[in-house]
């Protein structure tokens, strides 16, 4: 059986290959018009593949009977309390870049698809990245 | 104001067990004990009532609050 430890090590990688996934999930769809086509979609075809895949992993995570409590060690009350304030921190992340491209939008003129793009993708990422540091991605292994 | 502190480390040193040892009695990782212990993190009241069951303590023996400053009086 795995123990809590290194599923809880696994999924701070998990998370953090679902992040960069997603950014270059996102990074291709806003890069149409500037690369090849069939570049773009092998592109955004890994980068959704990596996404998908590491978020299904991370929630399949100690899935077995065997590691059930190292389930629940893994979602204890710090964790809760990480997706928390990761949570909130990819929502005042997207606030700062909303009133970033409002500001922008007086100046330039900027199509309202990219800058959902831009909002979202900085939420989501920003939530995934501060989860993992949270959960210890930068701290030496025990 | 007044800051909650723990003995956490003391007791868990009393009863010779290791921060992953009581995170498993526990029910939770050893990041949230090194975290409680480091005051980084307050536990809720039922994680608070089971580490005091493990050491065999009350909750007030390992949590307190540490009285203000004077000068903070003052």
């Amino acid at each position: 059986m795995e123990t809590a430890e290194a599923l809880a090590r696994r999924r701070r990688w998990l998370v953090l290959a679902a992040a960069m996934g997603f950014l270059i999930w996102q990074g291709s769809l806003a890069l149409r018009g500037v690369l090849e086509a069939k570049m773009l979609l092998a592109i955004g075809l890994i980068g959704a593949g990596t996404f998908f895949a590491s978020l299904v992993q991370s929630v399949r995570l100690g899935r077995s009977a065997q590691g059930r409590k190292a389930r629940r060690v893994l979602n204890d009350e710090l964790a809760q309390r990480n997706r928390l304030v990761a949570l909130a921190t990819g929502f005042w992340a997207m606030l700062v870049v909303s009133a970033i491209i409002f500001a922008a939008a007086e100046l330039f003129r900027l199509n309202a698809g990219a800058a959902a793009h831009v909002i979202l993708t900085t939420g989501v990422v920003t939530a995934l990245v501060r989860f993992a540091l949270l959960e210890g991605l930068l701290e030496p292994d025990v | 104001m007044s800051r909650l502190r723990n003995r956490l480390r003391e007791y868990r040193a009393r009863t010779r067990l290791t921060q992953a040892e009581l995170g498993e009695a526990a029910e939770v990782s050893r990041r949230t004990i090194n975290n409680v212990e480091n005051g980084i993190f307050v536990p809720s009241t039922e994680l608070a009532l089971r580490l005091a069951q493990v050491l065999g303590a009350t909750v007030e023996e390992l949590f307190f609050l540490e009285p203000p400053d004077r000068a903070e009086i003052d």
